[in-house]
Formats: structure tokens, C-alpha cells, sequence
């Protein structure tokens, strides 16, 4: 999973919750999110189920020395499409399980030459424990416990067949993330924190040069997230806010060798709203960017994309 | 003549098998009649429940859109039952609750109903009330014979809804324990 990737599920994430903060204008509450699930059950479901839709423009990148912004080359290009299948289901009345099913597709052009590919990405697990929760104080925010796990069911880069890895889905490793949620409400205002840690496993990865083949091992470094997100809720229970998320890694490692300027950082802001359709039905829906302004990111794709998610919930 | 250790395990089994009948959806004990609602000054539980076979205590929050949503069923509901003498009480059990504000939604809420402030939110505490348009049944003896939502339906009022509070109104009437003593709340958190 790209971290590209994992900031857009964070910002859907905190769409999700912002269908919740309609609950709540006294309920501001529900907003927040799992930034480790793209749907958070409201207050008092049972269930969801839900689609997501994403689609993603990278018209450049940022370098790894000072962040600047590169834009593509001329006749360069990708689209990145994304479809999200999502199920939560509560537990023990403070918990909650999120399952998410990713479809990937990506399409890159470079001069002379396109092609698509795609597939399944990672599946990821999350959980969430709300120890308190958000508007039940005014003194105590909300805080909740956040763990994921991310299989590796996507195709890593490095096994990719195509010759611009538009079949890589994935990031080929096991993904295990902790992280604490902190939310509050301010009348119809709502204010969220997340913050988590990511490890990854080591992977084994087999390249083929010159008719040899060779296998190494490589260690994605810890994952660092922060996501602020903040949100006004409407009388008619919509919801519209802004959220920044910041994710960084340090350097990789491969065959036990630390590999330099490996590490990288993203930022990426959104826009992000949420529509009660019927008591049952939400629409909710994400615009995110990663800013071109040199040292907000490093060594990664700059993205503008937009999601949407559907989503049906049993109370 | 039984020893008082051989006799006690089962004296404890007993208690467990109370408990958990109790815990289960029984008939709640008794409350204490003279809790205050409001303040130390304010009605005991007993003031607001004299004369009545059935008091409704709903749990209120001025800025709930489930709240919102309930206004006119709660209206209706307080219509249906009043011939029955059935008393409705809403308690505002926020950290922010006074009676200006409190009084001002009544008015603005058209409820033919009172609510109460109840800042301190120890009506909340003794009644179980984590969230908005929590409802309590009490008998005239001060038991609790209901607790839980109004209905099933937090915003819009389908034809499938459930109505928890009308039918256990409807069943302690005609003399029987309501069919489902608790319903399932879903309103905001009140703010404590």
C-alpha cells in the first residue's frame, strides 16, 4: 500500500466519521476516525457495509533531497482508480471492526508507450475502542484505541509484470498499526486528532537482471501519521470540514544495509463533507491534494483525487 | 437444623439468580421517591409521579437532532395517554442545562410537557441515562417498568418502525409487563 494510498483511506476515514458528527451536533462527536478502517459505525450502529470510489490524478512528484515539486515530463501521466469494499461491525457496545477490500487499477503513460494494470490491493483489519467518547464531556474528550493489520494480498512493486508497475497493488509486506484517537465537540464544531505507528514486516524481494535472478530482503522503516481534522455539522445533519494528514518513514533497509534517502513524507490536505441520504444511507466524500509547496513531501507521487463512499448501516 | 456455611452457598446462588433476573429486564426496584430532580429545592421524584399510574422520563438535549426529530412524537404520545393520566417529565440532564434555557424549549417546542434542568445530572445517574431520548417508565411506586429509545427510527419515522415507548405504555395499562422492557436509544450523548 502506497502512503499516498494510506492518506487517502485516512482522509476517507475521517469522512467516514464525519457522517457520525451529524449524529451529534451534539454529536459533533462521531466525526473523528480510524485512520486505520475507511468506515466508522456511528453511535449506535450495529453494522455497515459500503463502497468507496476513488479516482486520482499525479501530475508530478516530490523530490528527495528539499521536497520540491517536479512536475511529469511531457507525455507523461497517471490515474490511479480505486474501489473500496468496506464492512464494520460493533462489538462489546465500545468496539468496533472494520474490514476494507481494496480494487486497484492505475494507468501510466510515458512518451511512446501506456499501459493499465491493477488487481487487488491489501486487505486491511482495523479495530477501534472508544474508551469515552467525544461530547459526553466537557472536560474529557473522546479517546479511542486504534489497531490495524494490513495483508499482504495486493502485488508489491518489486513482483509487478508490467513494465511501468501498473499491476502493483501492494506493498508487499505485513502492516501492523497502533494509534490513539483523541475528538471533541464544540457545539456544532468538531476537532480530531489521530495519531499512529505503523510497522512493517521484512519481505523478500527477487529481481532478474541479465539472466540471473536475485533475492534480497528488504524492511520498509516504521510509519509515522498524524491526521488533524476539523469539521462544522449543519442543522440538516451535513457535515463539512478540512483535514491535514502527514505521514512519514525513515529508511528502508535491505539486507540488513540501511539504504540513504530512502525515507519519505507525505502531506495532504482535504476537503471533506458527508450527506445523510435517509437514517440508513450516507454519502460522504473526500477532495484531497498533496500541496506543491517544497518540504511538505519527499520522494513521493503528488496526487489530486477526489473519493466518494456509499454506505448502508443497521442500528 | 441446617449449618449457616452449608446453607450458604445456596443463600448466594439465590442472590446471583435475583441479580441476574434483575439484570435481565424484571422489575426494577424502586427508586428513591425523594430524589430531587432539579436541585436540593427542587420536585422529588415523588412530586412529579403523584396521581399518576405511569410517569414518562425522557431524557432531553437541546441541540439533538434525534431530539429534534422526537418533538412530535412525544407530542402525540403525551396526547394518547393523557386521558389514561399518564405523565410526561423531559429532564435535561447536560452539564449546561438551566431552567431560562430549558424553559425557552419548552415554549419554542410547543410540549405541553415540562423540562427539567437537571445540571448535575443525578436523575441521569440513578435512571441509567447515557444518551438523549433515553426513556424511563416509572409505576406509581417509582419502578422502573421501561427503559430505552421512543422508537427504532432516529430521524424519519418509517412504517416499519418499532415503538418501544407506545407499546410498553400500552401493555402497563392494560395490567401486563411490557413484551419488551428495553428498547434501544439512539439518540445524541448527553453532554455531562
Amino acid at each position: 500500500m502506497s502512503i499516498s494510498r494510506e492518506l487517502s483511506l485516512a482522509a476517507a476515514v475521517l469522512t467516514a466519521g464525519l457522517l457520525r458528527a451529524p449524529d451529534t451536533w451534539a454529536q459533533a462527536c462521531c466525526a473523528g476516525g480510524s485512520a486505520v478502517t475507511p468506515a466508522r459505525l456511528g453511535l449506535h450502529e450495529d453494522y455497515l457495509v459500503g463502497v468507496q470510489v476513488k479516482v486520482a490524478d499525479v501530475p508530478g512528484a516530490f523530490d528527495d533531497v528539499k521536497g520540491r515539486y517536479v512536475p511529469g515530463g511531457a507525455g507523461t501521466s497517471e490515474v490511479d482508480l480505486e474501489q473500496d469494499l468496506v464492512a464494520a461491525v460493533r462489538f462489546l457496545h465500545r468496539g468496533q471492526v472494520a474490514l476494507d477490500v481494496p480494487l486497484i487499477e492505475t494507468r501510466r503513460a510515458v512518451p511512446g508507450y501506456a499501459e493499465v494494470g491493477g488487481g487487488v490491493g491489501d486487505v486491511n483489519l482495523g479495530g477501534r475502542w472508544d474508551f469515552s467518547l467525544a461530547g459526553g464531556s466537557r472536560v474529557v474528550p473522546g479517546v479511542a484505541a486504534l489497531l490495524g493489520v494490513t495483508f499482504p494480498t495486493g502485488r508489491a512493486a518489486d513482483a509487478a509484470h508490467n513494465a511501468l508497475a501498473t499491476d502493483a497493488t501492494g506493498i508487499g509486506a505485513f502492516q501492523g498499526t497502533l494509534g490513539v484517537a483523541l475528538e471533541q465537540t464544540f457545539g456544532p464544531f468538531y476537532l480530531g486528532v489521530n495519531g499512529l505507528l505503523s510497522l512493517r514486516s521484512p519481505h523478500s524481494a527477487t529481481t532478474a537482471s541479465a539472466g540471473m535472478s536475485t533475492t534480497t530482503t528488504e524492511t520498509l522503516a516504521p510509519q509515522g501519521s498524524l491526521v488533524v481534522a476539523g469539521a462544522y455539522v449543519f442543522r440538516t445533519e451535513a457535515a463539512l470540514g478540512l483535514s491535514v494528514a502527514c505521514n512519514a518513514e525513515g529508511n528502508a533497509i535491505i539486507d540488513g544495509a540501511v539504504v540513504p534517502n530512502s525515507s519519505r513524507r507525505q502531506t495532504t490536505l482535504s476537503l471533506l463533507g458527508a450527506v445523510p441520504l435517509t437514517d440508513v444511507w450516507r454519502l460522504q466524500g473526500t477532495l484531497y491534494v498533496t500541496p506543491p509547496w517544497t518540504g511538505l513531501s519527499f520522494d513521493q507521487a503528488a496526487t489530486l483525487g477526489l473519493s466518494l463512499v456509499l454506505l448502508r448501516s443497521w442500528s | 437444623m441446617t449449618s449457616p456455611l452449608r446453607s450458604a452457598p445456596r443463600t448466594v446462588a439465590t442472590a446471583v439468580c435475583l441479580l441476574l433476573v434483575a439484570a435481565c429486564g424484571g422489575v426494577k426496584p424502586p427508586l428513591d421517591g425523594a430524589v430531587p430532580v432539579i436541585t436540593a429545592q427542587g420536585p422529588s421524584l415523588d412530586e412529579l409521579t403523584r396521581g399518576a399510574p405511569l410517569t414518562v422520563v425522557v431524557f432531553f438535549s437541546s441541540h439533538c437532532p434525534c431530539q429534534r426529530a422526537h418533538d412530535d412524537r412525544l407530542r402525540a404520545l403525551a396526547a394518547t395517554y393523557a386521558p389514561a393520566g399518564v405523565r410526561f417529565v423531559l429532564v435535561d440532564a447536560e452539564a449546561d442545562a438551566t431552567p431560562q434555557r430549558d424553559e425557552v424549549e419548552t415554549k419554542a417546542r410547543r410540549y405541553p410537557f415540562p423540562v427539567l434542568a437537571n445540571p448535575s445530572g443525578s436523575l441521569a445517574d440513578s435512571l441509567g441515562a447515557e444518551y438523549a431520548t433515553y426513556t424511563v417508565v416509572l409505576d406509581a411506586q417509582h419502578r422502573v417498568r421501561y427503559q430505552g429509545g421512543i422508537d427504532s427510527d432516529k430521524q424519519h419515522l418509517t412504517e416499519d418502525a418499532r415503538f418501544y415507548l407506545r407499546n410498553a405504555l400500552d401493555d402497563l395499562l392494560a395490567g401486563r409487563a411490557p413484551a419488551v422492557p428495553q428498547g434501544k436509544t439512539l439518540g445524541c450523548v448527553l453532554r455531562r
